[in-house]
C-alpha cells in the first residue's frame, strides 16, 4: 500500500532548505572579500570588503518554490538517496541564490557576468 | 423695503472691500539668506578631494566649503534653495537633508526644498567616486557635517526673512568659458536674480547662475576651496550683499579658461574677480513680478553605465535604482521647475550639454529644452544643473559614442570622455520628456 507523503513535512522541509540556502548565500556574499583574499586577489578583496554592510535581499519566494520542487519527489526517496541527490541540488540552488541575490539593489549575478567579461577583455589590467 | 435696504448694505460692503473691480494687492516677496561653513571634522578617515583623479587627499585649506540657503515666499508659496559648495550630491543625501527639514517644512509651510551643488572641484568628495578605485570616497563624519550645515542654513534663512523686491538680469559674458569638446556651444549668459531688501534694512542677495565648471584651480590642486564661486561670494559680501551660486548647463565640458598660468590660486581669484567686476553690477536689471509657482516631477531613465552599476553594487552610489523584470537597470530621479514671475528656473539633476538646451541641429536628438519651453509660453528660461541629484553628463544621442570593447570603462576614440560618466544614451530623451511633463503641470 503506497504511503501518503505528509504535506506539512514537505512544506517545512522546503522552508528549512530555503533558510539554509539564503543564510549560506548571505554568508558567502558578506565574506566574499575573505574568499578573494585566500585566492590571492588582494586588490579585489579590499574592494569587496565593502559588502560587509551591504543591503542583501534574497529571492525568498523563488528559493522556496525551488525547494518545494526538490522536496516533493525527495519525500518519496529513502533517506540516503535524498541526501546524495540533495547535495548537488543544494549547490545548484545555492548558485541560483547567489546569482539572484540583490546586493544594494544590483543582482550579484549581473555583476559577476559583467566582471568576467571586463576581466576577459583586460579591462582591469594595470589597476 | 427691507430687501432694498439689504441690497444697498451688500453693495456698500462690496465697495468697501474692493470687490467692485479694484485691483488686488500683488503678492509681496519675502526673502531670507544664511550661509554656514562646513568645517571638516577631526577624523582618522581620509578626506579625498573630488573631481579629478582617484585617491588624493586634501592637504590644506584655502577656504571652507559652505551651505548657503535662500528662503523665498510670495505670501502663498514658499521655497528653499540650498546651494552647497561641493562636486555633487546624490539623491540619497538630498533626501536626508529633506527628511531632516520635514518638521521645519510642516511648521513653516515650505512647499519645496531644493539642494544644488556648485560643482567645485576643490571640495571633499561627496559622491564617493574619488576614493581609491572602487572604494568608498565619502567620509561619513564630513557628510554628517554637510547635512547639518544644510539644515542649519535653511532654518537660519527662514529666520532672516524680510520684505524683498526681486529683479532679474541676463548678461552675456565674453572670454570666460571654453568647451573641451566639439561642437563649441555654451550658454555665455550670466544670470542673476537680485533680491533687494533695502526697505527692510537687510543685506541684499544675489542668486547667480553661470554655465562653467567650478574648476579654475585645475587638476593639481589639493587645497580645499569653493573655487571661483567662493571668490565671487566673498567679493559681493564686501559690498554688503550675499550670494548664492547655481551652476548652469555645464556638460560638454564647459569650464573657465586659464586667465593666469602658473598659479592656480591667482587664476581662481582672477576668474571670480573679473566675473564680479565685469558683469554683476553692470547688469541691466528688470523687475520680477511677484509670484512663485513650483512643480516637481519624478522620472526614470535607463542606467547602463557599467561602472555606475559596480559602484551601486558596492554601496558607494546610493541612488534609487531598480532592475527590470527581464534585466536592465533604471535609476529614478527628479526635475523641478520654479517660476518667479515670468522667469523659470529648470532644476536638472545632471550636467546637461548646452546643445540639448539650445539645439543640436540633428533630428535624431530630442527637441531642445529652450524650444520645448517656448511651446509652453516660457520665454525666460534658466537652466540649473546638479540640482537634487547627480546623474552625470547628459549627452546628445547623436554624439554618444562608447568604446566597442569596454563600454563606459574605456573612452571611445575621439572626444568621448563624458560618456564614461553618463547613465545611458537615452538620458537626454528622459530629461526632455520629464521637462515637458513638468511644463504641462506648471502651465495648466
Amino acid at each position: 500500500m503506497p504511503t501518503k507523503t505528509p504535506l506539512p513535512r514537505i512544506l517545512s522541509a522546503a522552508a528549512v532548505l530555503t533558510l539554509a540556502l539564503s543564510m549560506t548565500a548571505r554568508l558567502i556574499l558578506r565574506n566574499l572579500a575573505l574568499f578573494l583574499y585566500l585566492a590571492a586577489e588582494e586588490q579585489f578583496a579590499a574592494i569587496f570588503s565593502q559588502l560587509r554592510t551591504a543591503d542583501i535581499r534574497m529571492p525568498i519566494l523563488l528559493l522556496y518554490a525551488l525547494s518545494l520542487a526538490y522536496c516533493f519527489p525527495a519525500a518519496k526517496l529513502k533517506r540516503w538517496s535524498a541526501i546524495l541527490i540533495g547535495l548537488p541540488v543544494f549547490l545548484i540552488m545555492l548558485t541560483f541564490a547567489l546569482y539572484a541575490s540583490s546586493v544594494n539593489g544590483i543582482l550579484f549575478g549581473d555583476v559577476l557576468l559583467s566582471l568576467a567579461d571586463v576581466i576577459g577583455k583586460g579591462g582591469f589590467e594595470g589597476m | 423695503m427691507k430687501r432694498w435696504i439689504l441690497l444697498i448694505f451688500i453693495m456698500l460692503a462690496l465697495f468697501l472691500t474692493g470687490c467692485t473691480g479694484k485691483e488686488a494687492v500683488p503678492h509681496e516677496y519675502s526673502a531670507g539668506f544664511a550661509a554656514v561653513e562646513i568645517v571638516p571634522p577631526e577624523t582618522d578617515a581620509p578626506l579625498y578631494i573630488a573631481g579629478y583623479r582617484n585617491g588624493r587627499e586634501i592637504e590644506g585649506v584655502l577656504d571652507y566649503q559652505r551651505a548657503s540657503a535662500l528662503w523665498l515666499e510670495d505670501g502663498e508659496t514658499s521655497i528653499l534653495l540650498i546651494s552647497i559648495d561641493c562636486v555633487a550630491l546624490a539623491s540619497d543625501t538630498v533626501e536626508e537633508i529633506r527628511s531632516r527639514l520635514d518638521p521645519f517644512c510642516r511648521e513653516t509651510g515650505c512647499d519645496s526644498v531644493n539642494v544644488i551643488a556648485t560643482h567645485t572641484h576643490a571640495g571633499i568628495d561627496t559622491l564617493g567616486l574619488w576614493g581609491p578605485v572602487a572604494m568608498e570616497g565619502k567620509n561619513s563624519e564630513f557628510m554628517k557635517c554637510l547635512i547639518s550645515a544644510a539644515v542649519k542654513s535653511a532654518k537660519a534663512a527662514y529666520e532672516d526673512r524680510s520684505h524683498a523686491v526681486l529683479s532679474y538680469a541676463s548678461t552675456p559674458t565674453k572670454g570666460f568659458q571654453e568647451d573641451s569638446r566639439d561642437p563649441q556651444v555654451w550658454d555665455s549668459n550670466l544670470y542673476q536674480i537680485h533680491i533687494d531688501r533695502d526697505s527692510a534694512g537687510k543685506r541684499g542677495i544675489r542668486v547667480i547662475s553661470y554655465a562653467a565648471h567650478a574648476e579654475s584651480l585645475r587638476g593639481d590642486n589639493l587645497l580645499l576651496s569653493r573655487d571661483f564661486p567662493g571668490v565671487m561670494s566673498d567679493l559681493i559680501a564686501e559690498v554688503g550683499e550675499e550670494m548664492l551660486f547655481l551652476p548652469g548647463a555645464i556638460g560638454g565640458l564647459i569650464m573657465t579658461p586659464e586667465l593666469f598660468e602658473g598659479d592656480a590660486v591667482v587664476n581662481r581669484d582672477l576668474t571670480g574677480e573679473q566675473l564680479v567686476n565685469c558683469y554683476i553690477y553692470t547688469a541691466d536689471e528688470r523687475p520680477i513680478d511677484q509670484s512663485i509657482k513650483t512643480v516637481r516631477v519624478e522620472f526614470e531613465l535607463p542606467m547602463e553605465n557599467t561602472l555606475f552599476i559596480y559602484y551601486k553594487f558596492l554601496g558607494i552610489l546610493q541612488n534609487d535604482v531598480k532592475r527590470g523584470l527581464f534585466g536592465g537597470y533604471s535609476i529614478r530621479s527628479e526635475l523641478t521647475l520654479i517660476q518667479l514671475g515670468d522667469l523659470t528656473l529648470a532644476l536638472l539633476p545632471c550636467e546637461i550639454f548646452p546643445e540639448l538646451v539650445f539645439g543640436t541641429g540633428n533630428d535624431t536628438d530630442p527637441a531642445p529644452l529652450e524650444e520645448i519651453a517656448e511651446a509652453y509660453g516660457i520665454e525666460n528660461l534658466v537652466i540649473v544643473g546638479l540640482a537634487n541629484d547627480e546623474l552625470g553628463y547628459v549627452i546628445p544621442p547623436s554624439d554618444f559614442v562608447l568604446d566597442e570593447n569596454l563600454p563606459y570603462i574605456a573612452e571611445a576614440e575621439g572626444d568621448h570622455y563624458e560618456e564614461t560618466n553618463s547613465t545611458s544614451p537615452r538620458a537626454a530623451e528622459a530629461i526632455a520628456e520629464a521637462f515637458e511633463r513638468a511644463l504641462k503641470k506648471l502651465t495648466k
